[in-house]
């Protein structure tokens, strides 16, 4: 390994080091400039963590209703047959 | 307003069927309620249970929902009204629309667990996967599972109202608070345990009365999981009052529940207020 390969891999240590240590200081520590910085990733992770959760919410609520929709179209013994999952379109019924 | 109240209190000291002449028997019927019968302790352990259980599970999730949509989320409006939707269908469908999903033969729940433990047991989780499995079948709505297969129902149901009362008391907090602890470096956390929840202190003492008074009232949920034919391990005063009043034709009795009933919901409330009585937060 030559030199510029090793201070590459030194700095990307050092940079690593220092963003823990400023995770360490702001969530441990008084509040310092660079926290902000810190914060400002946190939050941005934080609201990407969002969107899986709510999505899943929006599932738990929805689902049911649509379960219940389409169990509506469906005849007593396909419903019997197959409860959970929804049916073909095909086999959706109108009368 | 008085009217009434005073009516049903009049035909809770009489012994009458709604047909024959009523007869006078003082407070008996209060006397039997509270000392001699199981019966009405059982209903109000269950109401009891509505009344603590649930909004435990309630608020925290509305309070959770309402955090992340207020932070600005893309898409908010659209889970608002998706969450709500649930309080759209009113109760005796959501709740035929559960009793569906509780089926034990072909309901949805029972149908995704044996599902999930088939793929369990694919994946060699074998112990988990025959856990799953063992939920075929499973009775969610038999007596001794009923109030604790009701805690989904009332989730489903009710945090969607909460998380939108929330939301809107939140939508009041000014954002420079926010933003100066943002300055300050305070964490999301931070500033929900320190900014929003002490300026949210009482919307959630009112959504804790309304949860309580529910809980209280509850009726219908109870009525129509149980095919209107509630034991007495299942009985909620609501039902107790209907079943004696509809069933059993004892209109003292059931006024006598109804009286107990209103002084409970009176005292619950008050005793709620006080204890969720803060000094208010100015801004």
């Amino acid at each position: 390994m030559n030199d510029s390969a090793q201070n590459r891999s030194g700095l990307r240590k050092a940079s690593w080091l220092l963003l823990l240590a400023r995770v360490a200081v702001f969530l441990f520590g008084k509040a310092r400039p660079y926290a902000l910085v810190v914060a400002r990733a946190f939050v941005f992770m934080c609201r990407a963590a969002l969107y899986p959760i709510l999505a899943i919410g929006v599932g738990v609520v929805v689902y049911p209703m649509f379960w219940l929709l389409c169990t509506s179209l469906r005849t007593s013994q396909d419903f019997y047959a197959h409860p959970l999952w929804l049916p073909a379109w095909g086999d959706l019924q109108c009368s | 307003m008085i009217a009434p109240s005073a009516q049903s209190f009049g035909w809770s000291t009489q012994r009458w069927d709604g047909l024959t002449k009523m007869i006078p028997v003082g407070l008996v019927h209060f006397q039997r309620l509270l000392f001699e019968s199981d019966g009405f302790w059982v209903a109000l352990t269950n109401n009891l249970f509505i009344m603590l259980v649930i909004p435990m599970f309630v608020l925290p999730l509305s309070l959770f929902l309402a955090g992340c949509i207020s932070r600005g989320v893309r898409g908010a409006g659209f889970f608002r009204v998706v969450f709500f939707f649930p309080n759209l269908l009113g109760g005796v469908t959501a709740t035929l629309l559960w009793m569906h999903l509780y089926n034990p033969k072909a309901g949805m729940i029972n149908g995704f667990l044996t599902w999930a433990g088939d793929v369990a047991t694919h994946w060699g989780l074998t112990r988990m996967g025959l856990w799953l499995v063992s939920f075929q079948e499973f009775a969610w709505l038999s007596p001794d599972h009923l109030y604790w297969a009701m805690v989904p129902i009332s989730v489903w149901g009710a945090c969607g109202f909460y998380m939108v009362l929330f939301l809107a008391a939140m939508q009041g907090i000014p954002r420079e608070l926010y933003e100066a602890a943002d300055i300050d470096g305070a964490s999301p956390w931070r500033q929900f345990r320190n900014i929003t929840l002490p300026l949210l202190q009482e919307v959630i003492a009112i959504a804790t009365v309304f949860l309580v008074i529910g809980g209280m009232k509850a009726f219908e949920l109870i009525w129509l999981l149980t095919e209107q034919q509630p034991t007495t391990a299942t009985h909620v005063i609501g039902t107790k009052m209907v079943y004696s009043m509809f069933n059993e034709f004892n209109v003292g009795e059931a006024s006598a529940i109804a009286v107990l009933l209103f002084l409970m919901v009176f005292f619950g409330t008050a005793v709620t207020l006080r204890l969720m009585r803060r000094e208010r937060v100015e801004l």
